[in-house]
């Protein structure tokens, strides 16, 4: 931690950011909030332990737009989402400076988050600096798609209306999420009105499956929707089924290698072209 | 002479369940550690929580999809207005900031040249009883807002935890239907009155918040905050809606559904013109709804002191904190401007 | 039966006027023969059963109080539906809401109407208010500006106006167009031209938000105070009866306090 600090206060000196974006401890409250840290700002408070739960990438595209270059923490997850942005070119590199800090796990409601136990890559795949030690790649587990993928679709449906119907639609899901940056938001579009606005079981469905679809080959898995949810719909694991099928298609986890672009906005020729062969998988 | 009336507490049960033969009792439940309002049911344990039931009341009133009219054929004109409920029914164990947020609802749907008749219908066929706090929770300001944790205005019967029973209280005609029951006994007790502390998040008047519209803070104020809307369908009294028509295979349905000044859909019109697109107007306009429009518009400010926002930031912001850092922004321009009458320039 | 506000009553269209390439004027009438006594400035929301509602200024009301006129341009969803519709249809009414022109308070003063596009809707029931109680205005002044000769509308009272002695009538497009022959400019810069004065006289100013804020800002250079110069702000009204809290400026809601205001009711930041 001191380590990045130091490095943090060098960079701040020699003019190369104007803010980093990191997480403080509140001295009144011990709660630990995504902060940003201006030049001359005390390091004290910054801090980085398994309480750091927020995905800081969200905020860059505001900064990046105040603040001439901005330097940010990342935890392995959120460096996967980074990388999205980078590709998309939503963000340029050069207006960030990536530190990267090996990342142990984060705690939800005390005990480790389940998005850790599939965890792609500890440490950001982007990274100017490095600090901690990077961790060794978890194999893709999606034991818990696997687990949905016994029950029968009546078993499958009942599970999952179950949350649907509990939806507010207040797509806290969508605003947390780094890859969701649609100007109008095909929930929020009239012409055509592809998704109801009211919050009843048809049109919670539409919406959710609509964003894992958009999110598909693109989703860090960084469980910020998930966490998120005023009323703990597990929707992780549409995004975590979509992934296992990327997986299997492409072998590619998103935002793991940088620069490679998802692979379901690429046509290329070494793409399974099983549907054409009349094969169902 | 209105006395209290005292109840065991093996007792409460019973009672509930009797009121229950003839009402539609909602009660609050816990499900992983959350509290929410739910239909009676005898094979649950009843409990109420001291302090904050963390899912609002404001469903029960105003719910998050509400179909106002119907029409059964699309080929002609068919809508017609639907029946509002009008099944009596009791809340038990809300506490005085849901009532609070209740009164403020009233005052948006009620208090208008256009009363909602749906609102109303819902007001008229509820019975409050009210939980008088026992303790504030880390989140709780609510003295802070000009409210109390034992305040009763509002409630049509109101009770309290003591000891080993409790003490019940009609506030008005309507909560006497229940006071004649075997489980209460009049009594000369009366609660015990408590001190409550203040101070946690105190904010600045309404006046001195709207001079703060054309302020720089609102920026740094809205660095972290995704306005994802979930403080809004938290909260008791933000009840901001949209009127949608939707349709199905020949029949449709007009209804009203949560919607929230934090979302970008918002304010945008027909042509894409958009009067609130970036995420610090939109702030502002939270913000200043909560601590200054709404005392000019109906004369009460619609924060309640819940702290409801602030256990469901996903980013862990508080907004009571926002509304004190303004706070703190209108007293240092004051002291900026006071000086400047003493000195002639000030840094 | 209680009558629940959001649900709007059936009303008949009797007649569809093709105002200019993307606004069809209709003038309906409730069916369940009500009234519509909607004073100048005040609107409806219209609503296609099953589609959803928009808000639409009463452009025009019979002296009888049964029919009534609105002027819809195709922008979106609820309009497109709307432009299909034909006389006899019948969509849903509710309303009329708002605030309205107060226009018993400016007797004795001449009136300046400048209107951009679509914006000439809400301020043609004060021209027609004036015109029936002649007497009791000064001078009439029209000021309408059209992006192109394709969007002029109101061909048919254009020509009573300019037949009218007792109305100067300037008409302009934005940018030269062939076959035009007429004043072209902005609304703000004709206005910054013909520099009406603000002696006795009230000026009233509608079109898209940004011809509003230039034209308040060349009236205010042309020493307008603010309490001579009215608008009507019509923006993301929905529910029409402020409740659903969309259309707030500050604490004012523009579907309750408005959408009539004098420029000095309403902060500049909020043009």
């Amino acid at each position: 931690m001191n380590e990045m600090r130091n490095k943090i206060e060098e960079l701040f000196k020699n003019g190369e950011i104007d803010a980093v974006l990191g997480y403080r401890e509140d001295p009144a409250t011990g709660e630990v909030k995504a902060a940003v840290f201006k030049k001359d700002e005390a390091l004290d408070d910054m801090v980085f332990d398994g309480r750091c739960v927020q995905n800081l990438v969200n905020y860059l595209p505001t900064l990046v737009a105040r603040y001439r270059k901005v330097g940010i923490v990342l935890k392995g997850c959120d460096g996967r989402s980074l990388v999205t942005q980078l590709v998309e070119h939503r963000i340029n590199k050069n207006q960030i400076v990536a530190l990267g800090v090996g990342c142990e796990g984060v705690k939800l409601d005390g005990k480790e988050a389940d998005k850790c136990d599939d965890c792609a890559t500890s440490m950001s795949p982007i990274a100017d600096y490095e600090f901690g030690e990077k961790k060794h790649k978890k194999e893709p587990a999606f034991s818990k798609v696997e687990e949905i993928e016994k029950m029968s679709p009546a078993e499958r449906w009942k599970f999952f209306a179950d949350y649907f119907a509990r939806c507010e639609r207040c797509y806290a899901c969508r605003q947390i999420c780094p890859s969701c940056y649609c100007e109008i938001c095909v929930a929020d579009q009239q012409e055509p009105k592809w998704i109801e606005p009211s919050a009843k079981l048809s049109a919670n469905t539409m919406w959710h499956l609509i964003r894992a679809y958009h999110l598909a080959g693109r989703c860090a898995d960084c469980g910020e929707c998930e966490r998120v949810c005023p009323q703990e719909i597990p929707m992780r694991l549409l995004n975590n089924a979509l992934e296992k099928a990327v997986h299997e298609l492409f072998d590619v986890r998103p935002g793991t290698v940088p620069d490679e672009i998802p692979p379901l906005v690429v046509l290329s020729k070494e793409d399974p072209d099983t549907i054409l062969e009349g094969k169902n998988e | 002479m209105n006395k209290w009336h005292k109840m065991k507490r093996t007792d409460l049960q019973k009672f509930v369940s009797r009121l229950a033969e003839k009402w539609e009792v909602w009660v609050p439940y816990r499900a992983d550690g959350k509290w929410e309002f739910g239909i009676y049911d005898a094979m649950k344990d009843l409990d109420f929580p001291e302090s904050i039931i963390h899912v609002s009341l404001k469903s029960l009133f105003f719910p998050k999809r509400r179909p106002v009219a119907k029409y059964e054929e699309d080929s002609k004109w068919s809508l017609q207005a639907v029946v509002p409920e009008d099944r009596p029914r009791i809340v038990i164990g809300l506490h005085p900031c849901d009532v609070a947020g209740i009164e403020y609802m009233d005052k948006v749907f009620l208090k208008s040249e256009h009363k909602d008749a749906m609102y109303e219908a819902e007001r008229e066929r509820t019975m409050l009883i009210g939980m008088i706090c026992s303790e504030m929770e880390d989140n709780c300001h609510c003295t802070d807002r000009g409210l109390a944790p034992d305040s009763t205005r509002g409630m049509d019967v109101a009770f309290v935890e003591a000891d080993d029973h409790y003490l019940f209280k009609s506030m008005t005609d309507r909560g006497k239907q229940v006071m004649q029951s075997e489980y209460l006994k009049e009594v000369d007790e009366k609660p015990e009155k408590k001190e409550w502390p203040a101070g946690k998040y105190a904010i600045a008047s309404p006046e001195e918040f709207m001079e703060m519209y054309d302020d720089k803070i609102w920026h740094e104020l809205s660095d972290i905050c995704l306005t994802c809307g979930i403080c809004t369908y938290a909260c008791p009294t933000c009840v901001c809606f949209l009127v949608t028509d939707e349709k199905f295979k020949g029949k449709g349905e007009r209804v009203t559904v949560w919607d929230s000044c934090q979302l970008q859909s918002y304010s945008r019109m027909a042509g894409g013109h958009n009067t609130r697109k970036t995420p610090a107007s939109r702030v502002r306009n939270r913000t200043l709804d909560k601590f200054a429009y709404s005392h000019l518009r109906y004369g009460q400010i619609s924060c309640t002191g819940c702290g409801r926002c602030v256990m469901v930031c996903p980013l862990k912001r508080s907004f009571p904190q926002l509304g004190a850092r303004l706070s703190e922004r209108i007293e240092e321009k004051k002291k900026g401007k006071a000086k400047a009458g003493t000195r002639s320039k000030e840094a | 039966m209680t009558t629940i506000e959001l649900v709007p009553k059936p009303a008949t269209i009797k007649k569809v006027i093709e105002e200019s390439r993307d606004v069809k004027s209709y003038v309906l009438q409730m069916n369940r023969a009500q009234k519509m006594a909607a004073r100048p400035g005040q609107f409806v929301e219209v609503s296609v059963q099953g589609f959803g509602e928009a808000t639409f200024a009463v452009t025009r009301t019979a002296k009888d109080k049964t029919d009534f006129t609105i002027s819809v341009k195709r922008m979106g969803h609820l309009t497109k539906m709307l432009h299909r519709a034909a006389p006899g249809d019948v969509v849903g009414v509710r309303g009329p809401y708002g605030n309205s022109f107060p226009v018993d308070a400016w007797k004795g003063n001449g009136i300046v109407v400048i209107g951009g596009g679509i914006g000439l809707a809400p301020l043609r029931p004060v021209i027609d208010h004036i015109l029936q109680h002649r007497t009791n205005f000064g001078k009439l002044e029209i000021i309408f500006g059209a992006r192109t000769p394709d969007d002029i509308l109101y061909k048919e009272d254009l020509r009573i106006w300019e037949n009218d002695k007792s109305i100067a009538l300037h008409t302009t497009i934005d940018v030269p167009f062939e076959g035009w022959s007429g004043r072209v400019g902005v609304v703000p810069v004709v206005v910054k031209d013909l520099a009406p004065r603000p002696d006795n006289k009230i000026a009233i100013v509608c079109g898209p938000p940004i011809m509003i804020k230039f034209t308040a800002a060349a009236l205010r250079e042309l020493k307008w105070p603010g309490n001579r110069v009215y608008t009507t702000l019509e923006m993301k009204m929905q529910c029409g009866i402020g409740q659903c809290g969309r259309c707030n400026i500050g604490e004012k809601f523009i579907c309750k306090d408005g959408p009539v205001f004098s420029l000095d009711q309403i902060p500049e930041h909020a043009l």
